[in-house]
């Protein structure tokens, strides 16, 4: 009983986790870094899809008069 | 003179080059190897993310001073926008270069001491850089009359943009400060930044004014749009 609940290391070398825990695990820190860094780039993007919308939603049913400034 | 206008085709291609090269940069910074050395350990790949938050603070404040320059030049309104969003956009990257900063500081300088600031002169005046850049704002929305906003606006933000270098190089080198630079430009010096995280570095630094750019074009954009609201009198978004 008690075996089966003691964890089994995972044997060295197996794929993701042989890279995952190489170099103090800075890996990881790159993986966590590279989801922000979408999300963020996600964000980025789907603003931009936003403010194209609303462009042309007033260019529509207004004018397309730049703004007076 | 025409005002400057948004080139949307320009955006979209500058949108991809910047998304690939600042996800390549980012691989790089963690995939290649860096000098280990005590104290600083890992922490040398701060440089590709911490020092290119100033560099780009710098760039945004070019970017606002030049148009504030030009709005006292030609009174065009649109100068005054674009010189708003880049100084809002340099606040952005200077705060984050404040925080990373204290982070990175905390864990080399005063490692240990569980000290996060220690009133060190090159952090406590680029706090007050951002303080300078703040009062912009608060200026700004002083006044109501949009022509008298802009032309006080520009004044200070003239003001604002000459006392960067002197607060973020010239006073912290005359002081005892525990950040790299003290003699010379570590950016560029020969000995303070090792031939190997050179590339990286300066990638990181023409990455993330890319990225600032997309940001400021961004919200340009968008304050025009307000701002055709506001011309028929619509409800602000």
């Amino acid at each position: 009983m008690t075996a089966f609940l003691q964890e089994t290391p995972a044997p060295p070398g197996a794929g993701l986790e042989s890279v995952m825990l190489s170099n103090d695990k800075l890996y990881v820190v790159l993986a966590v870094v590279l989801i922000i860094w979408f999300g963020l780039l996600f964000f980025l993007f789907r603003t931009d899809r936003r403010i194209a919308r609303l462009e042309r939603t007033l260019d529509e049913r207004i004018d397309s008069e730049p703004p007076r400034l | 003179m025409q005002a400057p206008a948004i080139h949307l085709r320009v955006y979209r291609v500058l949108r991809v080059v910047v998304a690939v090269w600042l996800t390549g940069m980012i691989v790089a910074a963690f995939v290649r190897d860096v000098p280990r050395l005590a104290i600083l350990e890992h922490t040398a790949r701060n440089l590709y993310f911490h020092v290119p938050m100033w560099f780009t603070m710098m760039a945004a404040a070019v970017v606002s001073a030049y148009h504030s320059m030009r709005y006292l030049g030609t009174g065009q309104l649109v100068r005054d926008v674009r010189a708003r969003e880049a100084a809002l956009v340099a606040m952005l990257f200077g705060s984050l270069g404040l925080v990373t900063g204290i982070v990175w500081a905390r864990f080399t300088w005063y490692e240990g001491q569980n000290i996060w600031w220690n009133f060190d002169p090159k952090q406590s005046l680029a706090a007050v850089e951002l303080l300078i850049y703040g009062a912009y704002f608060v200026l700004r929305s002083s006044v109501d009359d949009p022509e008298k906003r802009a032309r006080i606006g520009a004044v200070y933000n003239l003001f604002a943009f000459v006392t960067v270098p002197f607060l973020l190089y010239v006073l912290p080198r005359q002081m005892e400060s525990l950040h790299p630079g003290a003699e010379g430009t570590p950016a560029f010096s020969q000995t303070d930044l090792a031939p190997v995280m050179r590339p990286v570095f300066y990638a990181a630094v023409l990455g993330f004014i890319g990225l600032f750019w997309l940001i400021y074009t961004q919200r340009v954009r968008l304050a025009l749009l307000r701002q055709r609201l506001d011309d028929h009198d619509l409800p602000d978004l």
